[in-house]
């Protein structure tokens, strides 16, 4: 299932996603969206639910002695969640559950690489 | 009148152990956990891990020094809670497991209602792994409180 869905002009800039990818996200730790590809209604609970689990997963690893956090991913039933942070973003893509981890990171690197990295470079 | 001394060693028992009459002593659920979490610490690049519930209170835990399992327990408490939301919010149905890396190491974290297994791995710890491994236990531990 495709994901790009563009509703209008200011969504014509749609996007290449790996095949059934969704809900991709990419924000800032301190809580701003810089893009968002899902229901309106939901891109709060997204938002909030990605900049948290950063947060405390951080902390953890911290506690842990292992380092800043780089990459995760969270297993649900049906779907699981990729997420790639870096200077001050975190970028979240959804997949069906079943999909390779490598095809995982592959999808999100390809979108770290197209969102991100325009993120970084413009500062915003 | 028959002596009533028992051995050392079998006569504090644990609490809710089960009383068996005949046949090999069954192993406690505290001595199960334990033996849970042992067998997870044996895979390739876990450098130990605990068990905690919910809330944050520690249930079992075999980490390395100087990392401190009350500290851990609270922070991965926490982070097991809020994965468990957001996935039933965002429904990616329910929550199994997840882990979270960096250049130097990973933590795993597997959701249960007892509460949540939390291992960590150092580089070489593969979650292609430790993943399946972790969900197979969490599965295990909800059985010793069936």
């Amino acid at each position: 299932m495709p994901i790009s869905r563009p509703r209008g002009p200011g969504r014509a800039r749609t996007m290449q996603l790996s095949r059934d990818g969704r809900d991709p996200i990419l924000a800032r730790l301190d809580g701003t969206v810089v893009f968002a590809q899902c229901d309106e209604g939901q891109k709060p609970v997204l938002a909030q639910h990605v900049i948290q689990v950063v947060r405390i997963a951080s902390a953890t690893l911290a506690r842990a002695g292992l380092g800043a956090l780089r990459r995760g991913v969270i297993e649900g039933a049906q779907a699981s969640t990729y997420l790639q942070t870096d200077v001050g973003l975190v970028l979240a893509l959804t997949l069906p559950s079943g999909t390779s981890i490598a095809d995982g990171w592959s999808a999100l690197g390809r979108l770290w690489a197209d969102k991100a990295q325009a993120a970084t470079e413009s500062g915003g | 009148m028959a002596d009533r001394r028992v051995p050392i060693g079998t006569a504090a028992r644990e609490t809710g152990e089960p009383f068996h009459l005949g046949g090999p002593p069954q192993p406690s659920r505290a001595q199960q956990v334990r033996e849970l979490l042992a067998k997870l610490g044996q895979l390739a690049g876990v450098r130990g891990g605990l068990i905690v519930t919910p809330d944050g209170f520690v249930i079992t835990a075999d980490l390395p020094p100087p990392i401190s399992a009350e500290d851990l327990a609270a922070l991965g408490a926490t982070l097991g809670r809020e994965l468990e939301l957001g996935v039933d919010q965002l429904a990616r149905g329910p929550f199994r497991t997840a882990f979270f890396s960096t250049d130097g190491g990973a933590i795993f974290l597997g959701g249960s209602p007892i509460g949540f297994v939390i291992l960590l791995g150092d580089a070489g710890a593969e979650p292609a792994a430790v993943s399946p491994a972790l969900l197979e236990a969490v599965a295990r531990l909800e059985g010793f409180w069936k």
